[in-house]
C-alpha cells in the first residue's frame, strides 16, 4: 500500500513539474508583454524598462522558471500584475465557489446518470432505454455557454424561477450546475448502462438471483457496485473535463470562481495569476486522481493489496 | 413421495426469427436423500433445464410448459416474488465456474451470510456467524478468518467449497450441481463430490447432478437421466443404465469413457460420428437419427420414451422392441 502510494506520489509530482514547464513556456512565447498588463496603457518606455527590470522579467528564462519554483513550493505565487493582490489569496477566496459549482455539476452528472443508466440497463431496448439514448446524445453535443444562455434566459430571466447570475445565494449555483452537468450528463447515463448491461450477463448475478434475492439488491448491491468500478477511472480523468468547463460555466453566469480568475489573467497576460490558478487546477485534478485510485482500492477488493 | 418431480418440461430458444424447443417432455423426480444425475453432451438442454426449474432462464428462453413440483407446489405457477422465496431456500444451486459464480467485490462470508439473511430473517450478526458456521462445515479451514476473504484470495477447492456453502446455507430441500467439479482439479473433485455425498446424507436433500463427466456418475448417481437434443431418451437406475444401457447415444456416450489397459497400445477412442442436430431443424422422427448405427425406417417417427423393464425407460424403437 505505502509503496503504491509513493509511487502515485511521485508520478503526481512529475506531472505536475510537466504542467508547470509547459504553462511557463507558453506564457513566455506568446507575442505579447506582460509589462502592459502592470504598468497600464499610459505608461512611457522609460517606466516599462524599471518594472520589467522590477519583476525579473528580462533575466534568463530558465532563471526565472527557477525562481517561480523555488517560490512555488513554498507555497508562494506572486502577486497580480493587475491588481496587486497576492495569487495565494485571490485563489483562496475564489476557490469556494468554483468548489460548489463543480460539486454541483458531478452531483448532477451522477445522481442523474447512474439511475437513468440502472434503468435503462434493466428495461434495455425499451421505449425508455431509445428515448434516454437520444436524449443523451443530446446531452453530451450541447455546448456549455449556449446552454447557459438558454437556460439563463427560460428559467432566470423569463420565468423568474431562479437567479440569473451572479453569486448570492446557493440558489445562483443551480443553473451552472445543471449546465455545467448537462453535458457530462448524457455520457455517465450511458457508459453506466453499458457497463451495466455487461455486468448483468455476467455468472454472479445469477447466482445472486438464484439466492432468491430481490431484484432491486440483484441490480443495485450485486450489479451497480461492480459497474462503477470502470465508471470511477473515467470519473478520474474526467475532473480535468470538470474544471474545463467551470472556466465557461463561470463566466456565462458571472460566478466569481477560479475560472473567471484564470479566464481574466489570461486575457491581462497577468503571469503570476495564470501560473497560480493553473497550478492549482492542476493539484485539483492530480489530487482528484489520487483520490479516484484510493477509492478504487476500495471498490474493487482484487486490486487491494493483500 | 419425491422431493421434486419435473413433469413435461418444455424450453424454447429464439434465434433469427425462430424459435426451437431446447427442452422438450422432459420428466422426471428425485427422492429426499437421492441422487438423479441429468447427462449429455454440450448443448444437450441439461443446463436449461436446471435454470427453467429455478425460473432463471436467460432472455432469450421461454419456460412453454410443463410442472416442476417441488413440495407440493408447482413452481411454474408461483408468482416470482413466491418464487423468490424458494430459489436459495428450498431450492439451491451450485454453478460450473466458481470463480466467475461469485462476487467478486463482496467476501465469501458475506455472500453466504446474504442468502441467510433473506430466507431466515436473521440479524446481520447472527447471520454472519452461522455463515461462518456454514463455511466451517463445507471443508473451509479457518473458517472465521477466511470468511473475510474475497473469493480472488481463495483457491478453485476452496471457491467451490464457499459456493456449495452459500447453496446449502439455507437447508434446501433439493439441490441443484451443475457441473460442480468440471472446472477443477482432479485432485480437487473427488473432495468436492465426498463433500456434496456427505452434506447429502446429513440433510437427507435431494441432488440433481448435471454433468457430461459419466466417471462423476458412476461415483454419485442412484438414476440417471442421459439427455439427449432436448429429450430424456434414456432413464434408469445407475447400476442398470450402466449394465444394459438401452439406447444407441447412451451406449455410445459409455464406449467413450477411456479405460486404462495393459496394452503397450491403447486401441483408439471410440466416438460417436456426426454432431448433435441443429435444433432448430429438428426433423419429426428420433433426434440421434443421423448418428445411429442403427437407425432404420421405424425411427422416421416421433419416439416416446418407453419402460423396457421396471424403473428402465428409453426412447428407442429398438430398446422396445428388444423388450417384446
Amino acid at each position: 500500500m505505502i509503496r503504491r502510494l509513493g509511487k502515485r506520489l511521485l508520478w503526481a509530482i512529475t506531472t505536475l513539474a510537466g504542467t508547470s514547464v509547459i504553462v511557463f513556456t507558453i506564457v513566455h512565447v506568446v507575442p505579447a508583454d506582460p509589462v502592459a498588463a502592470y504598468a497600464g496603457p499610459q505608461a512611457d518606455a522609460e517606466t516599462r524598462e524599471r518594472i520589467r527590470r522590477e519583476l525579473g522579467l528580462d533575466d534568463p528564462a530558465w532563471q526565472q522558471y527557477l525562481r517561480f519554483v523555488s517560490h512555488a513550493v513554498r507555497g508562494d505565487f506572486g502577486r497580480s500584475y493587475v491588481t496587486q493582490q497576492r495569487v495565494v489569496d485571490a485563489i483562496r477566496s475564489r476557490f469556494p465557489t468554483t468548489l460548489a459549482l463543480s460539486l454541483g455539476g458531478l452531483v448532477v452528472w451522477l445522481i442523474i446518470g447512474i439511475p437513468v443508466g440502472v434503468f435503462t440497463a434493466r428495461r434495455r431496448d425499451s421505449l425508455a432505454d431509445r428515448l434516454a439514448l437520444v436524449l443523451a446524445m443530446v446531452s453530451v453535443s450541447l455546448p456549455t455557454f449556449w446552454l447557459g444562455r438558454l437556460l439563463q434566459f427560460e428559467l432566470a430571466y423569463r420565468d423568474g424561477l431562479l437567479p440569473v447570475a451572479g453569486l448570492f445565494s446557493w440558489k445562483h449555483i443551480i443553473l451552472p450546475s445543471i449546465t455545467l452537468g448537462a453535458v457530462g450528463v448524457g455520457y455517465y447515463a450511458r457508459l453506466v448502462h453499458s457497463n451495466m448491461v455487461e455486468v448483468l450477463n455476467l455468472d454472479y448475478i445469477r447466482t445472486a438471483r438464484a439466492k432468491g434475492l430481490p431484484e432491486h439488491t440483484v441490480l443495485l448491491k450485486h450489479g451497480l457496485r461492480n459497474a462503477l468500478i470502470p465508471v470511477l477511472t473515467i470519473l478520474g480523468m474526467d475532473i480535468a473535463a470538470l474544471l474545463g468547463g467551470v472556466v465557461f460555466t463561470e463566466s456565462v453566469f458571472a460566478l466569481p470562481g477560479l475560472g473567471a480568475l484564470a479566464l481574466q489573467a489570461v486575457i491581462n497576460l497577468d503571469i503570476p495569476m495564470i501560473m497560480g490558478t493553473v497550478m492549482f487546477a492542476a493539484v485539483l485534478v492530480v489530487g482528484a486522481n489520487l483520490l479516484v485510485d484510493l477509492l478504487y482500492g476500495w471498490v474493487d477488493p482484487r486490486i487491494r493489496p493483500t | 413421495m419425491p422431493v421434486v418431480s419435473v413433469r413435461d418440461l418444455a424450453v424454447s430458444i429464439s434465434r433469427g426469427g425462430g424459435r426451437f424447443r431446447a427442452v422438450d417432455g422432459v420428466a422426471f423426480a428425485v427422492d429426499a436423500g437421492r441422487t438423479l444425475a441429468l447427462v449429455g453432451e454440450s448443448g444437450c438442454g441439461k443446463t436449461m433445464t436446471a435454470l427453467a426449474m429455478l425460473r432463471l432462464v436467460p432472455p432469450v428462453a421461454r419456460i412453454e410448459g410443463g410442472e416442476v413440483i417441488l413440495r407440493d407446489r408447482d413452481l411454474l405457477r408461483l408468482s416470482e416474488r413466491e418464487m423468490q422465496d424458494v430459489r436459495g431456500g428450498d431450492l439451491g444451486i451450485i454453478f460450473q465456474e466458481p470463480l466467475t459464480a461469485l462476487n467478486p467485490v463482496y467476501t465469501v462470508g458475506e455472500q453466504v451470510a446474504e442468502g441467510l439473511r433473506r430466507h431466515l430473517g436473521l440479524r446481520p450478526r447472527e447471520a454472519w456467524s452461522r455463515a461462518v458456521e456454514q463455511l466451517q462445515e463445507v471443508g473451509i479451514p479457518n473458517a472465521a478468518r477466511r470468511a473475510h476473504e474475497y473469493p480472488h484470495q481463495l483457491s478453485g477447492g476452496m471457491r467451490q467449497r464457499a459456493m456449495i456453502a452459500a447453496a446449502v446455507a439455507c437447508r434446501p430441500a433439493l439441490l441443484l450441481a451443475d457441473e460442480p467439479t468440471t472446472a477443477l482439479d482432479v485432485s480437487v473433485q473427488a473432495h468436492i463430490l465426498d463433500l456434496l455425498r456427505r452434506l447429502q446424507a446429513e440433510r437427507d436433500m435431494a441432488l440433481l447432478l448435471i454433468t457430461h463427466d459419466l466417471g462423476v456418475v458412476a461415483e454419485m448417481a442412484d438414476e440417471v437421466a442421459v439427455m439427449y437434443a432436448g429429450h430424456i431418451v434414456e432413464r434408469a437406475p445407475a447400476p442398470a443404465l450402466f449394465g444394459r444401457p438401452a439406447h444407441p447415444y447412451t451406449r455410445g456416450l459409455l464406449a467413450t469413457v477411456p479405460r486404462l489397459t495393459a496394452e503397450a497400445r491403447p486401441p483408439r477412442l471410440p466416438s460417436i460420428g456426426g454432431a448433435v442436430p441443429d435444433l432448430a431443424h429438428l426433423p419429426d422422427a428420433c433426434g440421434f437419427l443421423a448418428r445411429c448405427p442403427e437407425a432404420g425406417e421405424a425411427c422416421r417417427q416421433s419416439i416416446p420414451l418407453a419402460e423396457i423393464e421396471p424403473g428402465h425407460w428409453a426412447r428407442c424403437v429398438c430398446a422396445t422392441e428388444g423388450a417384446e
